[in-house]
């Protein structure tokens, strides 16, 4: 005799084959609770070193880097073929633009065939407004989104490990809703620095 | 017959016992009603007004105490078990006065249960139409030999004792792998994938993932399915109906090759006899003589008739 509660609304099936069917694909919960919570995830590979990975995919393209301050964009642009850069600091190099609070403001480079926004939208309070410009400036270019990983929360000693500057958590079902919601899909993806779920965080190409 | 089962919607090896059993009793002609004993109305139905028998399996709703139909429970659950999660064996218990009588599976429980009411035994069966050697042979697993565990992990039922197994048996046999399925994931896949990093276990364990969907494509894709329950051996005979090898410290069945006790060096043991015999035996003909839903049918259909 099981002891597992069931929090199920009353159903009605036809044949077992339905009523296995049913419990197979929900489990303990209700049909209703299934389709609202449980998001099924791709099988998605991993690469160990994130910015390895970016610098090779930028290598020989020309290369728009949102959030382009650091050692990272740094090694980018000095494989990419021609290379623009977009951060809110001031500097040389770059255009200084909020992309958080003003990403209409972005220019438009019209020779760019890549976009790389690495470790930038758990930044942004205005994720959406962002993407929404971005697209709207650089239609169907192909982009490089990297964020940290939900399945990365850690605590220690009672605090939470987390860059003091992020606002969000992204996992591969929230980013892909966000994206999705902005016009975006994602094309192909992928865990870096971890295993599947317990990754450091993830890689999308999306367009 | 009219016969209403009453299970909860639950994922389960009872749940999916339950519909076996009644998929073969339609098919044997038997008319059938599934219900949640919290729910009026029954999730499956095939006949109009009240059945010839009550089949419980987990709970009873309690408008039927007093109804004056007789009433058979199957002891799907193993009594220590039943006695140790503080619940199951109280709900027998309150409800074997209203019972003819018990029906269990295994002949070892039968002491047990008849202690608290009249028990048959009936065969521990399996649908062998849906567990089959499918045909042609899908791409089997890597490893030699691709040991499956995809038992329903449950605090101590987990797969610890195969994994100290098979790394005695990969010393052996450096091309044996193992893959763990059914992982409810949270602090149970936190555990293991540790254990797996930290032991080094990566170097016999290629999968450590939740469950399948198709059941039957992943045993055919294995060669010895393993289980570490103990004194039961639950679902994992479906792996002999789909033709492939099953171990379990809780399978002692008599004349079967390859038995084993609940520590690895045992597992291990009886992993490495089956590998190196591996096709001396023929486990679905095994399944077929042993475990066949259609005679867990007729015999349970012979139990309910003495109670009408």
């Amino acid at each position: 005799m099981s002891t597992n509660a069931i929090s199920s609304p009353p159903a009605r099936v036809a044949t077992v084959a339905e009523l296995r069917d049913l419990i197979t694909a929900h489990g303990n919960v209700s049909p209703e609770y299934a389709t609202k919570m449980f998001h099924p995830v791709p099988d998605l590979p991993t690469v160990k070193d994130r910015a390895g990975y970016l610098v090779a995919k930028a290598t020989g393209r020309i290369v728009l880097d949102v959030g382009c301050v650091g050692q990272i964009s740094a090694n980018i642009k000095a494989v990419a073929k021609a290379y623009y850069g977009i951060d809110k600091a001031n500097g040389n190099g770059w255009a200084t633009v909020d992309v958080d609070h003003a990403p209409h403001e972005m220019p438009v480079y019209p020779d760019v065939d890549l976009i790389i926004a690495s470790e930038l939208l758990e930044h942004l309070a205005n994720p959406g407004y962002f993407l929404a410009m971005l697209r709207d400036k650089y239609p169907g270019i192909p982009v490089y989104i990297t964020v940290p990983c939900a399945c990365g929360y850690q605590v220690r000693n009672d605090c939470e490990v987390v860059n003091k500057d992020h606002v969000a958590w992204y996992s591969y079902t929230t980013l892909n809703t966000l994206l999705t919601r902005y016009g975006y899909a994602i094309q192909e993806a992928r865990w870096y620095n971890g295993q599947p779920h317990k990754a450091e965080g993830l890689i999308a190409l999306v367009k | 017959m009219k016969l209403t089962h009453w299970m909860r919607r639950e994922n389960s090896g009872l749940a999916y016992t339950t519909l076996e059993l009644v998929e073969e009793e339609q098919r044997q002609g038997h008319m059938i009603r599934v219900h949640e004993p919290s729910v009026p109305t029954p999730i499956l139905d095939t006949f109009e007004g009240p059945p010839d028998i009550h089949c419980i399996h987990s709970q009873l709703s309690h408008l039927t105490y007093h109804d004056a139909i007789p009433k058979v429970m199957w002891m799907h659950g193993e009594p220590l078990g039943s006695v140790g999660n503080g619940i199951s064996m109280r709900a027998i218990l309150d409800l074997a006065p209203i019972c003819e009588a018990f029906i269990c599976m295994r002949k070892e429980e039968w002491p047990v249960w008849n202690s608290i009411r009249r028990t048959y035994v009936v065969t521990k069966g399996i649908d062998l139409a849906r567990y089959r050697p499918l045909d042609p042979a899908l791409e089997k697993l890597p490893g030699k030999p691709a040991v499956i565990y995809y038992e329903n992990w449950r605090g101590q039922r987990n797969p610890l004792y195969l994994c100290l197994a098979m790394q005695e048996v990969a010393k052996q046999l450096p091309e044996a792998k193992l893959y763990l399925y059914n992982c409810p994931g949270g602090k149970m896949a936190d555990t293991f994938q540790r254990m797996i990093e930290h032991c080094r276990w990566y170097t016999f364990i290629k999968a450590l993932k939740g469950p399948q969907q198709d059941v039957n494509t992943l045993l055919n894709r294995g060669d010895i399915v393993v289980s570490c329950l103990y004194p039961l051996y639950a679902r994992g005979i479906e792996a002999l109906g789909a033709g492939k090898a099953f171990i379990a410290p809780g399978y002692k069945e008599s004349g079967y090759p390859y038995v084993c006790d609940l520590e690895p060096a045992s597992i291990g043991e009886a992993i490495l006899k089956c590998w190196n015999e591996y096709g001396n035996f023929n486990f679905r003909e095994w399944a077929e003589r042993k475990h066949d839903v259609a005679e867990t049918v007729k015999e349970s259909v012979d139990v309910y008739k003495r109670y009408l």
